[in-house]
């Protein structure tokens, strides 16, 4: 499902390339002015992201026990877990023709419900958030008509919350941990609106991610 | 520019709503394991007790046969074993030089009313007393009876996939026939009441279960089941955690052989086998 559905954005986005004006060449495309940059985009999960926790995705019960009577056995059952991706927000300011430097945050939420194993009924829900925040450092190495190539990184914090509700009483717990994200390849294209798509990356903001994006010329936004 | 927001808000409200599974749904747990589990437990002391019964019955048979018989009957019911007469009353069954257990009777045949026999094996301190009460029917009942000590190189006869060993039990059984001399215990009829308890322990745990035969346990002869039908009434508690829980379980053999088992452990219902599970050994 996740697949096709990057496999449907990524066709819209070489679609909508294609339908991009592209920059003129000339004095206008050598000439550089400083912008501030907003994008708003989704990333796609790692798998390690839900492999490794044991709160929602813990493996089935062995099937061998050295417990003679297991008296703590379960009696719930976790349904079909989802996530809405990770969501990505980033300013940059574009100082020169390269370097961009700002900030990012990302947000993943895994959610699934709780069912009763005898009536099947749902009798709770779990919660994980995940939200990172980091400094962004932004390296546009080729610009080519409304087609950038960058590679960018940054680190910083996040938090992971798990929420359980079960029978009404909800368990919260919180983590902290160091954020990081590098895209080593991204692209983006169009004029002031524009689309971008990180195609490989490795970490908090996901290792595919696609978006929008929206930048102010600094001059135009002294005229205004 | 305000294209740019339109499109912005509406990629926004996507990116919102948007979401996929990424895992799928858990196998239910067996949420009446622990019931299951005292059941099993509990199936595995009563088949012990018949497992006795059923070699006294033997025996009997063996000792009260004629000459000309006892060869044919030691090789029916005792294949594997060597039978020697101790004492006068007492008989032992040997494999390869070693003695599996010892057989004491009071002279008279077991199938006679009053006859108190006992059956002793290497695991035990003394020997376990049967007594035939009335015609076809046989007692068995003792208090605190040592039958094991818990040592993990010594797990002989009786354990389980959970390393665990009886240890002490406490039972008072009556074992009711339709045969006023059974030859042994698998071809004839027999129906189980009573009560009793037992400790089983490993080295995480000591657990003592307390079981009442609530209907009685039937046992059909010439039947692959030990146990036919019949239903208990069962708790168990960790003697080192002090973890507690109560069940009951009721049984019968269905069309096609296949064992169902209905558990109810902490007023939730659960019947074996679950649709996870194609057997239960019996």
């Amino acid at each position: 499902m996740t697949r096709k559905l990057f496999l449907l954005f990524f066709i819209a986005f070489i679609g909508a390339m294609q339908a991009q004006q592209l920059r003129p060449m000339g004095k206008q495309a050598q000439s550089f002015t400083p912008y501030h940059d907003f994008r708003l985009g989704i990333g796609a999960v790692l798998f390690e992201d839900f492999e490794m926790s044991d709160r929602f995705f813990y493996d089935e019960p062995p099937t061998f026990s050295k417990t003679i009577i297991d008296f703590d056995a379960t009696t719930t059952y976790r349904g079909m877990v989802y996530t809405n991706g990770i969501i990505n927000a980033n300013y940059t300011f574009q100082a020169n023709k390269h370097l961009g430097l700002g900030i990012s945050a990302t947000h993943i939420s895994f959610f699934n419900d709780i069912m009763d194993a005898e009536s099947n009924l749902k009798v709770g829900t779990g919660v994980r958030n995940r939200m990172a925040i980091y400094p962004l450092a932004r390296l546009t190495w080729w610009r080519m008509n409304g087609l950038n190539f960058y590679s960018e990184a940054g680190f910083g914090l996040g938090l992971t919350t798990d929420s359980e509700t079960l029978y009404g009483v909800n368990n919260l717990t919180m983590k902290r941990f160091v954020s990081a994200h590098a895209t080593i390849l991204g692209i983006s294209a169009g004029k002031n609106l524009y689309f971008y798509s990180n195609i490989i990356g490795v970490g908090n903001g996901g290792y595919f991610g696609l978006g929008l994006g929206y930048h102010f010329d600094i001059k135009t936004t002294k005229e205004l | 520019m305000k294209n740019a927001l339109l499109k912005s808000s509406l990629f926004s409200i996507i990116i919102a709503f948007w979401s996929c599974g990424i895992d799928e749904p858990q196998i239910k747990p067996d949420y009446t394991l622990a019931g299951k589990q005292m059941f099993d437990k509990t199936e595995l002391h009563v088949t012990m007790l018949t497992e006795w019964m059923d070699v006294l019955l033997k025996m009997n048979t063996y000792i009260q046969a004629n000459d000309a018989d006892k060869m044919k009957i030691e090789d029916k019911y005792f294949p594997n074993y060597k039978i020697r007469n101790n004492t006068v009353n007492t008989w032992s069954l040997i494999d390869s030089g070693d003695t599996i257990c010892k057989i004491f009777t009071d002279g008279n045949p077991f199938t006679a009313v009053g006859a108190n026999w006992g059956i002793k094996y290497k695991n035990m301190e003394i020997p376990c007393p049967f007594s035939c009460v009335s015609a076809s029917l046989w007692m068995m009942k003792v208090t605190n009876f040592k039958i094991n000590q818990y040592n993990e190189d010594d797990f002989y006869p009786y354990y389980s996939n959970d390393y665990s060993v009886e240890t002490y039990m406490s039972d008072s059984v009556s074992f009711a026939s339709d045969n006023a001399i059974p030859e042994d215990f698998a071809t004839s009829n027999f129906e189980l009441s009573g009560k009793g308890e037992f400790l089983r322990s490993n080295n995480t745990q000591d657990v003592k279960i307390v079981y009442t035969i609530d209907k009685n346990l039937k046992h059909v002869a010439n039947s692959t089941y030990n146990m036919n039908s019949g239903k208990y009434i069962l708790s168990a508690e960790d003697l080192q955690t002090a973890k507690k829980g109560v069940a009951s379980a009721e049984f019968e053999i269905l069309i096609g052989n296949t064992k169902k088992i209905t558990v109810v452990y902490n007023g939730r219902t659960q019947t074996y086998p679950t649709n996870n599970q194609s057997i239960i050994l019996n």
